[in-house]
């Protein structure tokens, strides 16, 4: 088993993306929305379809909802999963125009 | 004699250092790769063994890989981090006395919380693509890279789930990504 490892709050995510794993400075430093590229990766939440379970003999029917994870891979092969940031961004965003 | 053990020589360097078939079973990857649960013959995938050990794996590759809690069983999964990349913490999906929980009020249940986590050194974090019934990183921690058999290229078996995924990464730009995902019936 890998040992435990902290986690960080989302709105710490430039200050962790500046520095690497080491601990000392990223240089030159990434700005995630000015150098990394935006990406995509699609899950999906399966589960069976509760109104046709129950039906004898025939195969349940199995809904796939999907669930977008968002990325940023910068230049230098960092991937940045950003899906609660780029959200939670939305939210300051609107919380100061309003 | 000696003809056969050269050809048996030659079947084990192959399946042991380029590609080999394997089997799949349980609903973990769905509707990425078929269930075998009433069809009788599990599904059958190409995986590439040069990426054993995690040689050119990438964010968004299928992989497969040594369970690190159930030894010497493998096990198959999308990488979500590589090591140094950050990744979204998600709480893990439902477990078998969920089956009839339909409704997720307290959303318990692959949950996206506001932390992250940075992946270690020589690890990966994989989930599962049917992430409410998935047990994966985010219940065994990182996966040790040395743990990884290959990288699954495409789906042979059965013939009308067959598909390839290729050497291309699945991450796609979210400009050119045509439109938003679709719901998915099996």
């Amino acid at each position: 088993m890998a040992p435990p490892i902290p986690t960080f709050p989302v709105p710490h995510l430039p200050l962790e993306t500046s520095t690497l794993p080491n601990g000392k400075p990223r240089k030159p430093a990434i700005d995630l929305e000015r150098d990394c590229a935006p990406k995509q990766l699609t899950q999906y939440k399966c589960n069976i379809d509760p109104k046709k379970k129950n039906k004898e003999g025939k195969k349940p029917l199995i809904v796939c909802l999907p669930v977008v994870r968002f990325y940023r891979a910068c230049p230098d092969g960092l991937h940045v999963e950003t899906t609660v940031w780029e959200a939670w961004k939305e939210r300051i965003k609107t919380a100061e125009k309003a | 004699m000696l003809k056969c053990a050269q050809i048996g020589l030659i079947g084990h360097f192959f399946i042991k250092y380029f590609y080999c078939i394997a089997s799949t079973s349980g609903v973990s990857m769905l509707p990425t790769l078929p269930h075998h649960y009433g069809r009788g013959f599990p599904p059958l995938l190409l995986v590439s063994m040069r990426h054993r050990y995690g040689r050119d794996v990438a964010v968004g590759d299928i992989i497969v890989f040594e369970h690190p809690m159930q030894p010497r069983q493998r096990a198959c999964k999308r990488i979500i981090g590589m090591p140094g990349d950050l990744v979204c913490v998600v709480t893990p999906g439902k477990r078998d006395e969920d089956v009839g929980k339909e409704e997720d009020p307290s959303k318990e249940f692959t949950t996206f919380r506001d932390d992250m986590i940075r992946v270690p050194e020589g690890h990966c974090w994989v989930a599962g693509d049917n992430l409410d019934w998935s047990r994966d990183s985010r219940l065994f921690g990182p996966l040790p890279l040395a743990l990884v058999y290959g990288k699954v290229l495409a789906v042979i078996f059965p013939f009308q789930d067959a598909k390839w995924f290729g050497w291309r990464s699945a991450l796609r730009d979210v400009a050119g990504s045509g439109g938003e995902p679709q719901w998915v019936s099996l």
